[in-house]
C-alpha cells in the first residue's frame, strides 16, 4: 500500500501545483490554464489526496495508517518543492510516468 | 484607581528605575501570559470539568490533557488584546468565575 | 505609533517564543531524531557484541528463566524482555529487590536493582565495551545534561511551551499559506531561507504539532498538578487518588508462601499460541512465593504504547486482569506511542528520521533567517548589537557545532581503548568537551570562516568514523554487508551521507562566502558586500 498511497499523494502535489498559475508556469511555459481547468485539476487532486489516507487507513488501521500517510505527504511536498525549484519539468514527465504505474503497483 | 495613584505619588521611593519604565509594560505583560494565564488554564480546566457529563476521574483527565491546548489560547489572548487593564481584568473575572462555579459544584456534590 | 495589528503582535511573539530557546530546541531535535534509531547506534557502538541467531520466544524465556532463577532467586521482581522486535534485539533481563533488603551472601547484589543481557547461544551474559551508546544519546533529549532530573523535567517543559506557542504563532502568521505551499525560491539569500523555513515547517506540520503537545503530556501531572487538586484536593495521597481511578493498579501483596515459579515457556507459547502474535515482555512479582503474579506482554500493530497482556497467578492459571482502556487512558497512550514511534516499522521508522530532520531544519532555518534578516543593518554599525553577535555565535557552533560534537562522540567510542575503566564517561565528556570547544573558537573566529570551518570539520569526522571503523574493529561497513548487519551498514551509510551533506554545504558556503586564500572569488562585487 506504501507506494500506491505514494503514488497518489505525489500525483495529487503535481496536480495542484498544475492548478497554481505561478507553477504552472515554471512546469509549462507559455500555457496558461482557464479557470475551468483549473478547477477541475483542483478536483482530481482533491480525489486522489482523499483516497491515499482511505488506502492507508485500509492497510493499516487508523492510528497506523494516518501516520504513514502524512509522513509520506511531507516527503513528497519537500520533493515537488526541490524539484519546482530546480526541475520543474520533471515532475510532469514524473506524473506522466506514474499513471499507469499505479495499476501495476501492489504493495 | 485615586487610592492607588496617590498611594504611587507618596512612595517616591517605588518610583521605577528606568529599566522598569522602559521595559515595564512588556514585563507586565508577560506576567500576565506567564503566570495569569497559567492560574486561568487552571481554574477554568477545573471548571469546566465539572460541568462536562464524564465520571470526575475521565472528565479531569480530559481537561488534563486539554489544558496546553487552552494555556496557548490564553497566552496568544493576552499578547492580542491591546489594554493591559482589559487583559488582567479578564483573567481575574474568568478566574473568579471559574473558582466560584467549581466551589459551588463541589459543594453540591458533597451535599447530594 | 498606532497599535499593532494582530498579525504584527503574533509576528513578534513568534519570533521571540521562537528566538529564546531555539538552540535548545535544536539540541532536543537532533537528540530526538537520534533516538529513533537508538538500538541500531547502540549496536555501532558495540561492535563486538555477537549477532543473535533467530530464537522462539519458548526458548529464549527458557534461558532467562534459568538464569533468573540461579542468581536471583529472591527477587522482588523479574522483568524479561525478549527479543522479539526491532526495539530488543537482545534478550534482556531485569530484576529488582525490595529497598530494605539484599542479597548479603553474593556480592554481586549489592545493588537493589539490575539488568544483563544474555546470549542466546549459551545463556550466559553478553558484555560488550563500555559504553553510553546511541540510549544516552536518546536521554539526552528529555534529562539534558547535568542537571537534576526534576529540574530537567520543569525547563524541558517550559522549553516546549515555548514551542508550542512558536507553532501556533507560525501558522496565524503565515500569509498565503496554500498559496505559496510549494514555494522555495534558491539562490535569494533573505527569501530562500524564508521559503526553506516556510516549507519545511508547512510540509511536516502535523508531525511537529502532534510531537510538540504529545510532548508537554509526557509530564502532565508535573506540568498541570493544580486541575487535579481543584477536583480531589490537595495532598500527594488525593493526587494519588485521581492516578488510581485512571490508571487502576492492585498492589501485589508477598504471602511468605514458597511456591515454585512455573514454567514460564510454556506460559509464553501458550500466550502467542492465543494472540498470533510475538511475545514481547515476561513480568513476575514475587518469584517463588505463592502470591505471585505473572504477566506477558505481546506486540500489537497499533500506535499504542501497551499491547496484548495477559495476567496469570502463581500456578500459571489466568487471572481476569485487563489494562485501563477508558477513552483517556487510549488518548494518552495513542499519543505517547506516537511520539516514541516505537512502534513503526522500517518505512514509517524512516519517515520518522525525515520528519525529526525536517523539524531540525525548521529551527536552523529560522535562526538563519532571523541573522540574515538583520546582518546588513548590524554590520553598517560601528559596533554590532551584543545580542545580534550571541545569535550569529551560537548559530555557528551550534547548528554545525552540535552535530560535530555528536560525531566525536562517535569516533571517541572507537578511539578509546576497550578495555579502560570508565570509557563510558570519557565518550560523553568527549561530546561536550568538544562542543564547548566549538563554541569558543565559534566566538572567536570571523563569522564566515567560521561557518565554512566547522562544516569541513563536521565532513572530516563523519568521513572519518567509517575508517575508524575499518582500522580499529573486525565489524566495519563491508563485514556489515557481508553478514547482513543491515543495522550497522545502516549506521555507516548514515555517516557518509552527514559527511556529503556537510561537504556540499561547505561549497556552498564557499561560493557564498569567499574565504581568504581563495583564488578567484566567483561573483567580485556583490561577495565584497556579503562579506563585508
Amino acid at each position: 500500500m506504501t507506494a500506491t498511497v505514494f503514488l497518489l499523494s505525489w500525483q495529487a502535489c503535481v496536480l495542484l501545483c498544475l492548478a497554481m498559475p505561478r507553477h504552472c508556469m515554471d512546469m509549462l511555459p507559455g500555457r496558461r490554464l482557464n479557470r475551468l481547468q483549473q478547477r477541475g485539476l483542483q478536483l482530481l487532486a482533491a480525489l486522489a489526496l482523499l483516497s491515499a489516507p482511505v488506502l492507508a487507513i485500509q492497510a493499516d488501521g487508523p492510528g497506523i495508517g494516518l501516520a504513514c500517510w502524512l509522513g509520506i505527504l511531507s516527503l513528497v511536498i519537500m520533493a515537488q518543492a526541490l524539484l519546482l525549484a530546480w526541475r520543474p519539468k520533471w515532475s510532469l514527465w514524473g506524473l506522466a510516468g506514474s499513471l499507469p504505474l499505479l495499476t501495476v503497483v501492489q504493495f | 484607581m485615586t487610592l492607588l495613584t496617590s498611594l504611587r505619588q507618596r512612595c517616591t521611593w517605588l518610583q521605577c528605575p528606568p529599566f522598569m519604565q522602559r521595559h515595564g509594560t512588556l514585563i507586565n505583560r508577560i506576567l500576565a501570559a506567564a503566570l495569569g494565564g497559567y492560574l486561568l488554564t487552571n481554574t477554568l480546566a477545573v471548571f469546566i470539568a465539572f460541568l462536562l457529563p464524564l465520571p470526575r476521574a475521565h472528565a479531569v483527565a480530559v481537561m488534563m490533557l486539554a489544558s496546553f491546548a487552552l494555556y496557548a489560547a490564553v497566552i496568544i489572548r493576552v499578547f492580542a488584546l491591546h489594554s493591559l487593564r482589559r487583559v488582567w481584568r479578564e483573567i481575574g473575572l474568568l478566574s473568579l468565575t471559574s473558582v466560584l462555579g467549581s466551589t459551588a459544584f463541589h459543594l453540591l456534590g458533597n451535599g447530594a | 505609533m498606532k497599535p499593532a495589528t494582530f498579525r504584527e503582535t503574533m509576528g513578534g511573539l513568534h519570533t521571540w517564543t521562537g528566538l529564546i530557546f531555539a538552540w535548545l530546541l535544536f539540541f532536543i531535535f537532533v537528540t530526538g531524531t537520534l533516538g529513533y534509531v537508538d538500538t541500531e547506534l547502540d549496536r555501532w557502538m558495540q561492535p563486538e557484541l555477537a549477532t543473535q541467531p533467530p530464537i522462539s520466544a519458548e526458548e529464549a524465556t527458557a534461558l532467562a528463566q534459568r538464569y533468573l532463577q540461579q542468581h536471583h532467586p529472591d527477587a522482588e521482581e523479574w522483568f524479561i524482555s525478549l527479543p522479539s522486535t526491532r526495539n530488543t534485539p537482545w534478550l534482556q533481563v531485569f530484576w529488582r529487590y525490595p529497598k530494605d533488603r539484599h542479597n548479603q551472601e553474593n556480592s554481586e547484589h549489592t545493588r537493589h536493582r539490575g539488568r544483563v543481557r544474555l546470549d542466546v547461544t549459551t545463556g550466559k551474559v553478553l558484555q560488550g565495551r563500555d559504553t553510553g551508546g546511541g540510549q544516552w544519546l536518546y536521554k539526552l533529549h528529555y534529562k539534558l545534561a547535568g542537571i537534576p532530573r526534576d529540574a530537567a523535567k520543569m525547563l524541558l517543559g517550559l522549553f516546549t511551551m515555548f514551542m508550542l506557542l512558536a507553532l501556533i504563532t507560525g501558522v496565524i502568521i503565515h500569509r498565503h499559506i496554500f498559496h505559496d505551499f510549494f514555494s522555495f525560491r534558491p539562490g535569494k539569500r533573505q527569501r530562500s531561507w524564508l521559503d526553506l523555513h516556510n516549507l519545511t515547517s508547512v510540509a511536516s506540520l502535523p508531525f511537529q504539532l502532534m510531537i510538540t503537545y504529545s510532548g508537554l503530556i509526557f509530564f502532565l501531572i508535573s506540568y498541570m498538578p493544580f486541575i487535579a487538586v481543584g477536583s480531589y484536593g490537595l495532598g500527594g495521597d488525593r493526587l494519588q487518588a485521581f492516578i488510581n481511578e485512571i490508571f487502576p493498579r492492585e498492589q501485589i501483596e508477598q504471602q511468605h508462601q514458597n511456591q515454585p515459579v512455573p514454567d514460564l515457556s510454556q506460559l509464553v507459547a501458550n500466550a502467542g499460541q492465543q494472540w498470533q502474535q510475538p511475545v514481547t515482555t515476561v513480568e513476575v512479582h514475587w518469584p517463588g512465593d505463592s502470591g505471585s503474579e505473572i504477566h506477558i506482554g505481546g506486540y500489537q500493530p497499533t500506535i499504542l504504547r501497551v499491547g496484548h497482556y495477559m495476567a496469570l497467578d502463581a500456578s500459571g492459571l489466568p487471572l481476569h486482569k485487563t489494562l485501563p482502556d477508558s477513552a483517556p487512558v487510549i488518548f494518552h497512550q495513542g499519543i505517547l506511542g506516537l511520539h516514541e514511534g516505537t512502534f513503526a516499522g522500517p518505512v514509517l521508522r524512516g519517515f520518522y528520521l525525515l520528519s525529526g530532520l525536517l523539524g531540525t531544519l525548521m529551527i536552523a532555518s529560522g535562526l538563519i533567517l532571523w541573522a540574515s534578516k538583520r546582518r546588513a543593518r548590524q554590520l553598517k554599525q560601528p559596533q554590532p548589537d551584543p545580542g545580534f553577535m550571541l545569535v550569529e555565535r551560537l548559530n555557528a557552533g551550534t547548528l554545525i557545532g552540535l552535530p560535530a560534537a555528536i560525531g566525536l562522540y562517535f569516533a571517541a567510542n572507537r578511539l578509546i581503548p576497550v578495555a579502560l575503566e570508565n570509557r563510558a564517561e570519557l565518550e560523553q565528556s568527549a561530546l561536550f568537551i568538544s562542543w564547548g570547544l566549538i563554541l569558543l573558537y565559534s566566538a572567536r573566529r570571523p563569522i564566515q570562516c567560521c561557518w565554512y570551518e566547522l562544516s569541513l570539520l563536521s565532513a572530516t569526522i563523519y568521513a572519518l568514523l567509517p575508517l575508524l571503523s575499518l582500522i580499529t574493529v573486525e565489524q566495519h561497513l563491508f563485514w556489515g554487508l557481508a553478514n547482513s548487519d543491515w543495522a550497522l551498514v545502516g549506521v555507516e551509510l548514515g555517516f557518509i551521507a552527514t559527511t556529503v551533506s556537510f561537504t556540499i554545504i561547505a561549497r556552498k558556503l564557499r561560493q557564498h562566502w569567499p574565504q581568504p586564500g581563495q583564488r578567484t572569488p566567483r561573483k567580485s562585487a556583490t561577495s565584497m558586500e556579503a562579506t563585508a
